[in-house]
């Protein structure tokens, strides 16, 4: 990894032969590992496919009355006459067992996953990438109680540690922020681990030992030198573990204890619709879709930022 | 070696420690007075109330229950009883026999599909098959087992049997003996499936790559004894290690698959004694989870050193 230096440009080795003349200034461009990164993403087809399923997703998420002229909270659109009535004009997905219409709840559901999955990763990126960056970079003491705190929460099951917490915590009032807490709780670990491993191989190196040479303080080595040397790493984690921490969200609202309704959540639309799954499998079938196509998504855009960021592992 | 277990496990006596405390303090604040509820409808004579929250040490301090509690579990293996005066570990003891089928069971079915799909990838690597083994794991990955769970529940479960009049996957319970647990177990193996092919494709490639597969080639033996003699076996493994610390995670992760498949495992129970506010079975659970995880860890890294002879503790 000698290749990735602190923010800086890569200085080309002096002995490279000469470029070809039309590329010469080109080569004189400095060339980060982002800004080789993301030349190398553009022309993946699969990164441009899984941006575009979360572009869609995000505007359902921001404007959702764009794709439904349904008001999904507006009880008065609901008939419990047409209960899990099939596809029909006006209700392209059908209606739920309370009658009302299956695609608008699908399209506002998309919020609720996006806000949560989103909120998880960052922070449990910035609490288990700080910790990490901390426990890293002084090591000792330090290192091995933060160490020892992770391996505890690491030990906890996570869907059922964010059971109990979901559980006790239902009448805290805090709506979807709960899950999001929970979820916190339980997933910074990982980010710690990667934070701190990556940390603590870029300690050792050249350029940190003649920083703090030159005097510069603990503060400005981390942020300045380590950091951005461990952030890939964490980014790729990061963006893998988004689709994980939706569908977690949607396993905690099967349960009962992540979205509460009337909020919607496509795991509460699971829950309800599977008491007539045998006998009208649609109103379950579409949000277990929109489901799986967001997970897909976010995990999609992890293995192609994680090929981009890390070419060791192609 | 022995020196090296001993010493790993008294360092996993904090994680214990920390890991039920942390349990504790959650269950401790679960909302709702436990006593009051086995009341029932009708207020509880307050003399009783009282007696009862003498014996159940319910008026001490959240450290001095804790202390109560994890001495009578180390020291006599008592895991407490429950407000209905049931003993916890009569409770959990059938629970957790179909919690450990189920994660065997889908060990077994992640072993074979997953090491079989890898190899298969390894080997044609480049070609159209490796490339749709690969998306197939992508697929795996994103649906979430929630989705599968259902959808092969109705497709394999029911539809098939409505169709070809094939009874082969019971949709519930566990009254077919092994059978019962063989749709459970595939949701259940769903993701780690996935991974397991990734890292068996991955393992296997590079070991292909040293030089004593070249040598072996050299040397004239057939393709089928270098790819199961000199490759597979060191490829092995990564993949070996990786299966033991699943069983942890399988049945830490079981709760989802068994309240679609209404398995009466571990999941099912804590589920519903965390609505029952049953504390002291919700902790039990827990307890012995983390033990699992805690072992499982310990034998893998044990299983490490016996494997590859390279690698030595002290």
């Amino acid at each position: 990894m000698s290749d990735i230096r602190p923010g800086g440009p890569v200085i080309a080795p002096e002995e490279t032969p000469v470029p070809k003349p039309q590329k010469k200034e080109k080569a004189a461009k400095p060339a980060s590992l982002w800004s080789d990164a993301w030349h190398d993403l553009r022309r993946r087809p699969i990164f441009i496919i899984s941006l575009c399923i979360i572009a869609v997703l995000a505007l359902m998420a921001l404007w959702p009355s764009l794709f439904s002229s349904v008001d999904p909270f507006n009880a008065r659109t609901c008939e419990l006459a047409t209960a899990r009535q099939g596809p029909s004009t006006g209700h392209p997905f059908g209606r739920d067992n309370l009658g009302c219409d299956l695609y608008a709840r699908t399209i506002y559901g998309a919020a609720n996953s996006l806000v949560i999955g989103i909120s998880t990763t960052v922070f449990a990126a910035l609490i288990g990438g700080l910790m990490g960056l901390i426990a890293g970079f002084f090591g000792g003491g330090v290192d091995s109680v933060a160490s020892r705190i992770t391996e505890i929460f690491f030990a906890i099951p996570s869907i059922l540690g964010a059971l109990l917490i979901g559980s006790t915590f239902r009448d805290s009032g805090w709506g979807i922020w709960l899950v999001v807490a929970a979820l916190t709780i339980l997933g910074w670990p990982m980010t710690f681990r990667i934070m701190r491993a990556a940390v603590i191989t870029a300690k050792s190196q050249d350029f940190v030992v003649a920083a703090r040479a030159l005097g510069a303080g603990p503060v400005r080595i981390m942020f300045r030198h380590l950091l951005p040397n461990a952030l890939a790493p964490v980014i790729v984690v990061a963006t893998i573990n988004l689709g994980g921490f939706i569908a977690a969200e949607a396993a905690l609202s099967y349960l009962g204890v992540g979205v509460q309704p009337p909020e919607i959540s496509w795991g509460l639309m699971i829950a309800d619709a599977q008491r007539r799954f045998l006998e009208a499998p649609l109103p379950l079938i579409f949000p277990a879709v929109f489901l799986s196509i967001t997970v897909l998504a976010f995990i999609m855009l992890g293995d192609a930022v994680r090929d981009a960021l890390d070419p060791k592992l192609r | 070696m022995g020196r090296y277990i001993i010493r790993r496990l008294l360092q996993s006596i904090p994680v214990l420690l920390g890991a039920t405390l942390l349990i504790f303090a959650i269950v401790f604040a679960l909302p709702g007075d436990p006593i009051a509820a086995l009341a029932g409808e009708k207020r509880a004579d307050p003399n009783i109330v009282a007696i009862l929250r003498e014996q159940y040490h319910l008026n001490d301090p959240l450290l001095l229950q804790y202390w109560y509690y994890i001495s009578g579990v180390i020291f006599r293996a008592d895991f407490g009883v429950t407000f209905a005066d049931v003993p916890v570990s009569q409770i959990m003891a059938g629970k957790f026999q179909v919690t450990l089928n189920l994660a065997i069971t889908a060990l077994v079915i992640e072993a074979l599909i997953g090491v079989g799909l890898g190899l298969w990838a390894a080997l044609k690597r480049g070609k159209a098959i490796d490339t749709m083994i690969l998306a197939s794991t992508l697929l795996l990955i994103s649906v979430p087992t929630l989705v599968s769970g259902f959808v092969l529940q109705f497709l394999l479960g029911v539809r098939l049997k409505l169709w070809t009049g094939l009874d082969i996957f019971p949709i519930a319970g566990i009254t077919e003996g092994f059978r019962s647990y063989l749709l459970p177990g595939f949701v259940l193996a769903g993701v780690s499936i996935a991974y397991l092919t990734r890292l068996t494709r991955t393992s296997l490639a590079e070991t292909l790559r040293a030089d004593y597969i070249r040598t072996a080639t050299a040397k004239g033996l057939p393709r089928r004894r270098v790819v199961a003699r000199h490759g597979l076996r060191n490829a092995l493994i990564p993949l070996v290690t990786f299966l033991g610390a699943d069983l942890g995670n399988l049945m830490g992760g079981a709760v989802i698959t068994e309240r679609i498949f209404n398995l009466p495992g571990i999941g099912n129970q804590l589920f519903m004694s965390v609505y029952l506010r049953e504390q002291p079975v919700v902790v039990g659970i827990v307890t012995i989870l983390v033990l699992i995880y805690i072992l499982a860890n310990l034998a893998v890294d044990v299983m490490y050193a016996v494997l590859d002879p390279r690698i030595r503790y002290e």
